[in-house]
């Protein structure tokens, strides 16, 4: 496997993973922007009105069956949030060449359709994007913010977030809110569109088994139109304070109630980020962390209980699935988790399976395109250019007192419970 | 690494049977052993660096009455029982936490249960043999004992009180409460609050010697292994066991489904449905059943794909929230059907989702999105090739039946149109369609569990 990187035009780079490992290839097409409260709308909607139609492929009928004729090629907008950076754009997926069995270029059928959609877009006589895809997927969005609560773990850990990040651009949602998705019109959709094509900074990641100057060629030939100086985005903020601690209660008609823990920690840039790493995991990372054996194995007062780190923002989330009268206890067993690790007790068997096993995960991303790109553009965005292996090997690197003494880190910064209104029930057999 | 006393000496002519399936079309190969012990073994290697095993054995959370040959009675199992005995079969007798075992070598462990199976699987990227003898090794080692059987309720209790807040799920079981009127189909897999009151660990090892014996079960690998160093594990630590019969014993069931509408009221913001169409003929024989699977996919295609104008316009005129989803589901004890979409009127969406039905059975289906169709479902199944995952769980979806996703593939390839055409007059009639809608609560309307 190799790893080329080449500056197409000022705006435009191209990453390049050649392997022919996989029988599948992928390319996506980042346009880089700061999460902001008056972009994160458009940026979201952007993707969904592009992939409705094309010049010459005008409806999602047309897309989807060009995409069945390429053996099931996929082509995906989206818009995501990481850390305080979003990445818009349009993603695509194919079988490489050689199983195709009349003989045509997939790859570059599939790269010919993206860049009929990204580049040569549906408009109306105002030259400007159609109403009716524009009002349709405005809709949609809508609908979609609206359905989040469906989701109740996810749900409360994003109210977590909210709260804790309140007046941080991390506390805006990836779709940007309702309100701000009821106020885009067509053409302010477009002047956005325009806008984005002519100064966010442009970053292309290619996985398979082209040969890297004929990729090269191919790319440059159909992105040759995006070169102007691109902005420069601000990075996302790392706070690493805490004034008071934010305790938060709400209430859905649910039978679980789910708490979480805001808790500022360190981010990637930090030099003592690898024993941060290593401290979630035996906290709340792996089969036998310590919240997973002792306020679920051990106590029975969860079935889900877990910590996440998000590196760029440098924040750890902690989450536990409980019934409501056990809100007390259950966070009380969850700050001795992190007490029992200040105190020293992190054993050998507790850092050696941590290790293992992230050296388990480090090593699986080399197994998966998406995986392989989520990497490179997540390090790129925080300035930082190492492979998984280069981090898996500074994780191996982290002793018992690096993970202790990390944890001092550590800064509580808000408790937020979902409390159910509804008891869990005997209900009976579903007959 | 442990002894065992054979009654009989391992030589050449009892070596177990492996043979090679190569497949040109997709440039794999699967090994295909089946052991002495009962145990049906395959084998695809695959340069990445995950390996994920799983090992499955067939008895889900449907299987509750059955007969075994050498008993004269019907067993009747709680509902949850399989779900529960996945959950205990981790525990160990010398306290040693299975998960922890995994965990030294760096390997992930899990396990889910679903209507017809259990599987348990390990993925890692170094320790592969030690990571399989402590597979096989859990796996056939059950220890259930009054006092964990105990502990793991109020965990499982959680579990069930999970997934009923989640309001999809919830949707669908309604859905199949109107398709079946006596099915264990209607029960979540994890079973009920009170039905778990009632498993005991004697209820677990009469589930355990049932159904968990290696003639039942099935194990595929996936990743950089070599067949030969699997086949010496399972020869160390497996016994062959007296196979035993058992019938499951399912009520026959009727075409009609037994209710037709059901409204629910849930935590949604807004309204959603799922359509069911049951189907009732099931074959006897797998490759049969293979066929029509495969006939059922496309046919879905077809019809609820994007491909489709209809599909396409609900969508863009926002009749719907996002795409129709369609899915088919043909096995021995079941075979339906279904449709999911949030919109704001569901009843009217059923209704046009009729007639287009009725106008695609008296059109047939466009030949030329069919064949592109297969293009595609050939093109999905090369691309789960990357995935040691998906490569384990597909042949595994297939083992049971005595196929491979090869022949799955070149099944594809011979379907014609006209057989879904067929399919689709045949399959789909009014009497066999059932809608459960969800629509959103108030605050104080709450959500009563909709039982009966």
């Amino acid at each position: 496997m190799e790893i080329k990187t080449k500056q197409l035009t000022k705006a435009v780079r191209l990453t390049a993973i050649l392997t022919d490992k996989f029988k599948q290839s992928r390319l996506s097409v980042n346009f880089i922007t700061e999460r902001r409260r008056e972009n994160c709308a458009k940026n979201s909607l952007l993707p969904s009105v592009l992939v409705r139609g094309s010049k010459n492929f005008p409806t999602m009928s047309h897309i989807c069956e060009r995409l069945d004729y390429l053996y099931g090629a996929g082509l995906y907008g989206y818009n995501r949030s990481r850390g305080e950076m979003q990445l818009t754009g349009i993603s695509m997926t194919c079988l490489s060449d050689k199983y195709a069995f009349d003989g045509i270029s997939i790859f570059k059928e599939t790269l010919e359709l993206l860049c009929d959609v990204l580049f040569c877009p549906l408009t109306d006589e105002n030259g400007v994007f159609v109403r009716e895809a524009v009002e349709g997927e405005k809709e949609k969005q809508i609908r979609y913010i609206k359905a989040k609560i469906n989701n109740k773990n996810r749900y409360a850990q994003r109210r977590c977030e909210e709260i804790m990040c309140e007046g941080e651009n991390y506390a805006v949602p990836t779709d940007g809110g309702e309100e701000e998705t009821v106020a885009i019109d067509p053409s302010a959709l477009f002047e956005h569109y325009k806008k984005l094509l002519s100064s966010a900074p442009v970053e292309i990641y290619y996985t398979g088994d082209l040969d890297f100057d004929t990729l090269c060629t191919c790319i440059c030939e159909k992105f040759k139109i995006l070169d102007y100086v691109p902005v420069k985005n601000t990075p996302t903020q790392v706070k690493r304070q805490v004034e008071k601690i934010k305790n938060v209660h709400e209430t859905l008609p649910v039978s679980q109630g789910r708490l979480c823990i805001g808790i500022r920690a360190l981010d990637m840039t930090h030099k003592d980020y690898p024993a941060m790493v290593l401290l979630r995991t035996v906290l709340g990372g792996s089969g036998v962390a310590k919240l997973f054996m002792n306020v679920r194995e051990k106590m029975s007062l969860c079935y889900s209980c877990y910590a996440t780190l998000e590196g760029m923002k440098g924040i750890m989330m902690i989450y536990a699935g409980i019934d409501p009268e056990n809100k007390e206890k259950a966070l009380e067993a969850i700050f001795e988790q992190i007490e029992s690790i200040k105190r020293g007790e992190v054993s050998d068997f507790e850092l050696e399976a941590a290790k293992s096993e992230l050296a388990n995960t480090y090593r699986e991303i080399y197994d998966s395109p998406a995986s392989l790109e989520s990497w490179f553009i997540g390090r790129r965005l925080s300035g930082l250019d190492l492979t998984p292996k280069d981090f898996s090997d500074s994780l191996m690197a982290v002793s018992r007192e690096d993970v202790v003494k990390c944890a001092d880190y550590l800064l509580t910064d808000t408790v937020y419970f979902l409390e159910g209104t509804e008891p869990a029930m005997d209900d009976d057999d579903g007959e | 690494m442990r002894e065992q006393n054979l009654p009989w000496t391992m030589t050449t002519e009892n070596k177990p049977y492996m043979k090679i399936i190569n497949s040109e079309i997709f440039d794999e190969k699967c090994y295909v052993i089946n052991h002495f012990s009962g145990l049906d073994i395959y084998v695809i290697p695959k340069k990445l660096t995950t390996t994920y095993a799983l090992i499955g054995t067939k008895f889900g959370s449907l299987d509750i009455n059955f007969k075994r040959e050498d008993k004269e009675c019907v067993t009747t199992l709680p509902y949850g029982t399989a779900h529960y005995l996945e959950h205990k079969l981790f525990e160990n007798s010398d306290g040693e936490d299975t998960f922890e075992k995994f965990a030294k070598y760096g390997a992930a462990a899990n396990a889910y249960t679903s209507f017809s199976e259990t599987r348990y699987l390990f993925s890692c990227s170094q320790n592969f043999e030690k990571c399989l003898e402590i597979l096989l090794e859990f796996v056939t080692n059950p220890y259930f004992t009054e006092e964990n059987v105990e502990k793991e309720r109020g965990i499982i209790r959680q579990e069930i009180n999970m997934y009923k807040d989640n309001p999809t799920n919830k949707l669908f079981y309604t859905m199949l409460r109107l398709m079946y009127e006596d099915h264990p189909i209607r029960c979540e897999i994890s079973g009920t609050v009170k039905s778990i009151g009632n498993i005991t660990k004697q209820t677990l090892y009469t589930a355990y010697d049932s159904f968990y014996r290696l003639s039942n079960m099935a194990l595929c690998i996936s990743g950089d292994v070599d067949p030969k160093t699997v086949e010496e594990i399972a020869d160390r630590m497996l016994q062959p066991a007296e196979d035993i019969k058992v019938e499951r014993i399912l009520r026959k069931q009727e075409s009609r489904v037994f209710g037709k509408k059901e409204t629910i009221y849930v935590q949604v913001s807004e309204p959603m449905f799922y359509m069911g169409i049951k189907d009732v003929n099931i074959s006897q024989n797998p490759k049969e059943r293979m066929r029509k699977s495969i006939i059922m996919d496309l046919a879905c295609e077809c019809m609820f794909s994007v491909t489709n104008p209809f599909a396409r316009r609900l969508y863009e005129d926002g009749i719907v929230t996002s795409h129709l989803s369609y899915d088919s589901d043909h096995t021995e004890q079941f075979s339906f059907f279904t449709l999911c979409a949030s919109c704001d009127d569901p009843e009217s969406v059923y209704e046009m989702i009729c007639d287009h039905i009725e106008n695609t059975k008296k059109e047939g289906i466009d030949q030329k999105i069919f064949e592109i169709k297969k293009r595609a479902a050939f093109g999905a199944l090369v691309s789960e090739f990357d995935s040691t995952e998906d490569i384990a769980n597909n042949f595994m979806d297939d083992i049971f039946e005595g196929v491979t996703t090869f022949e799955y593939a070149e099944t594809i390839r011979d379907i014609k149109a006209a057989e879904v055409d067929l399919a689709i007059k045949e399959m789909f009639q009014k009497d066999y369609y059932c809608l459960a809608i969800a629509r959103p609560a108030d605050n104080e309307e709450i959500q009563g569990d909709a039982d009966e």
